[in-house]
């Protein structure tokens, strides 16, 4: 038994190392402090989304609705910043928070399946997005972009953002909704017989993704600077891909942000290193999908031996 | 005439759904300028014809607690193999149309062996498969969006069968039939909802799961790959995002009918119904002159609402 647990490093670890790997060897420029910092604010919208989703996904439940929060938030700091400056961050924040509370309240109250709410959630927010905003545009100061794509201290500030926001995780998965929400995913029903509030749990997971959700925005705005209505399309799937290869499982309860983290930064480098590879956009597809298959098929044959 | 009451009595959402689709009808006409003439009526049926048969094998899939995610990548790569057989390598439609759907029984047979062998979550397996089938069309088609020259598949498309139907929607009345008859009469059909309900109960009972659900996803595959094709022959050319607005017009269409998520409950004539209620509103608000933002929120106010009212109804009864 001993043996077995010492090499038992979950499988995405291994794979984004060889892909880093990969990376370096074909673009060594990422080693400088330049080329890692515009890695880092690459992968960071996947990697939030990815932490996103696992929240979620930690409590039994699953949010399609990232792509309509991503672009309603973004479309509101686009609209807002000009008059109310930083206070429009604060503004999308409660915005995107509050689009997850009335999710959570409709799943829980109604005991409609998750998928289904936030699907339709996603659909109304990006019509929302569209309408308030047909075309790319709005304006966000520069200030923002300095802060997230700068590297005052050689180490990228979107990296020391993603650790801060590891470490506040640690602190919130210690405490007793924390701990709760894992109880909640495990087995709702005997977590309800043990006294917790399911409903309670279930709306801290929605507002935990909700602020995973508005950063992966923030970040994006900072990246692109202007608000585009259908930047956050594709990022549910990518999210819940990026979370399943970090070990989350669609019956909840397991998962860390770790492994959340590894696996959107896979996700993300995937497409940098196929980008840097110059491949046709048809093999593009082709291995995207063949990695991800194969992942997802190793990690749920390890899953299975152990059971 | 006890049969038709006994389902109306059953089935009250459906019943209340195909309603409401005939309210809705009446309200837009007197309301919209324009709207409500036959030839609209036509239309809206054929359209529902397309979202209903892409989505039977969403309704199948969604019957045994999955989801299938590539719908829109099968629609799309059957569409451009047609078209590229046709077309690049001269063979006869017929030939043409027969590779087309060995092409969509091997890929859903991969989908299904992903699903029921390797235990890899629908959700994940159908997207990592549809991503590297949207690879392949691409690969086939080198990115072009090409016509299809044959004229007699897209004559016949165009032609109305009889009582101004078309025969696209006469097909969608027979597969409905067939549909309905598999899920409620026959063995795969029961199968099916056990499965759904209860995979472990399921297999406990002597139920090949595996089995049933590798010929499921074999026939979502073909019943896409059918869509794929007619549409190609509706719009007479194929392109890489022509089934892209499938794959959650579809799931929407399958949760309005009734269709329960979590796998054992709902019918394929829900889904029908959900199709046509679908359409309606989008060539309502087409015509209408609300832009596509506006469409996509209404149809999302339209699925919650339903379905709590479904939800609330459900309880009332219970």
């Amino acid at each position: 038994m001993q043996k077995t647990k010492k090499i038992s490093i979950p499988f995405v670890y291994i794979v984004l190392i060889v892909m880093f790997v990969i990376n370096i060897i074909l673009n060594p420029n990422i080693l400088s402090a330049r080329g890692f910092n515009s890695l880092m604010i690459q992968l960071m919208p996947t990697i939030f989304v990815a932490m996103a989703q696992m929240s979620v996904m930690i409590a039994g439940e699953i949010n399609l609705a990232m792509d309509g929060i991503i672009n309603i938030v973004i479309i509101t700091i686009a609209l807002t910043m000009g008059y109310l400056g930083a206070l429009s961050l604060v503004f999308a924040t409660v915005v995107g928070v509050g689009i997850g509370i009335v999710m959570s309240l409709i799943i829980t109250k109604f005991k409609i399946s998750s998928f289904i709410v936030t699907l339709a959630f996603g659909m109304i927010f990006n019509g929302f997005a569209l309408l308030l905003m047909p075309r790319p545009g709005g304006d966000i100061s520069k200030t923002l972009a300095t802060v997230i794509k700068g590297n005052p201290i050689v180490v990228p500030n979107s990296l020391l953002i993603l650790i801060g926001t590891l470490l506040l995780w640690k602190l919130f998965k210690k405490s007793r909704y924390g701990l709760h929400m894992y109880a909640v995913g495990g087995n709702e029903y005997s977590a309800f017989t043990s006294g917790i509030n399911v409903h309670k749990s279930k709306m801290m997971a929605y507002i935990c993704s909700s602020l995973f959700i508005v950063a992966a925005a923030i970040v994006l705005c900072g990246k692109s600077l202007m608000g585009d209505p259908t930047i956050g399309d594709g990022f549910p799937l990518t999210s819940v891909s990026g979370a399943v290869l970090g070990g989350a499982l669609f019956s909840g309860g397991v998962g860390t942000m770790k492994g959340a983290i590894a696996g959107g930064a896979l996700m993300a480098i995937l497409l940098n290193i196929l980008f840097f590879l110059n491949v046709d956009s048809a093999y593009q597809y082709i291995a995207q999908g063949a990695i991800l298959f194969a992942s997802i098929a190793f990690t749920m044959a390890k899953s299975d031996k152990k059971q | 005439m006890t049969g038709l009451n006994y389902f109306v009595k059953r089935e009250k959402n459906i019943f209340a759904l195909f309603l409401f689709f005939i309210v809705m009808w009446f309200i837009m006409r007197s309301s919209v300028s324009g709207f409500g003439t036959g030839a609209q009526f036509t239309y809206i049926l054929q359209q529902a014809a397309f979202l209903g048969i892409a989505c039977i094998g969403q309704n199948l899939i969604v019957l045994t607690g999955g989801i299938d995610l590539s719908p829109g990548y099968m629609i799309t790569f059957s569409g451009i193999l047609l078209t590229v057989l046709c077309n690049k390598m001269g063979m006869s439609f017929a030939l043409s149309f027969i590779i087309c759907m060995v092409a969509m029984v091997l890929l859903g047979m991969a989908n299904g062996l992903g699903v029921a062998k390797l235990k890899i979550p629908p959700m994940v397996m159908t997207l990592s498969a549809g991503t590297m089938i949207q690879g392949l069309s691409l690969l086939i088609s080198g990115g072009f969006p090409s016509s299809l020259k044959n004229s007699g598949f897209s004559k016949w498309i165009g032609t109305k069968a009889i009582l101004g139907i078309s025969n696209v929607t006469l097909l969608w009345i027979i597969l409905s039939i067939v549909i309905t008859f598999l899920l409620a009469k026959t063995t795969l059909g029961k199968h099916i909802y056990y499965v759904g309900s209860n995979s472990l109960a399921a297999r406990f009972c002597g139920i090949n799961v595996s089995c049933v659900l590798i010929k499921i996803y074999i026939l979502s595959a073909v019943f896409c790959g059918l869509a794929g094709i007619i549409l190609v022959g509706f719009t007479a050319q194929s392109t890489l995002n022509m089934g892209n607005s499938y794959l959650f017009t579809g799931v929407t269409a399958v949760v309005l009918g009734g269709t329960s998520v979590a796998g054992g409950k709902g019918n394929y004539i829900g889904t029908v119904a959900g199709c046509l209620l679908l359409i309606l509103i989008q060539s309502a608000l087409t015509m209408m002159g609300i832009p596509d933002g506006g469409q996509t929120l209404i149809k999302g106010v339209v699925l919650i609402v339903l379905v709590i009212l479904y939800e609330v109804a459900g309880r009332k009864r219970a």
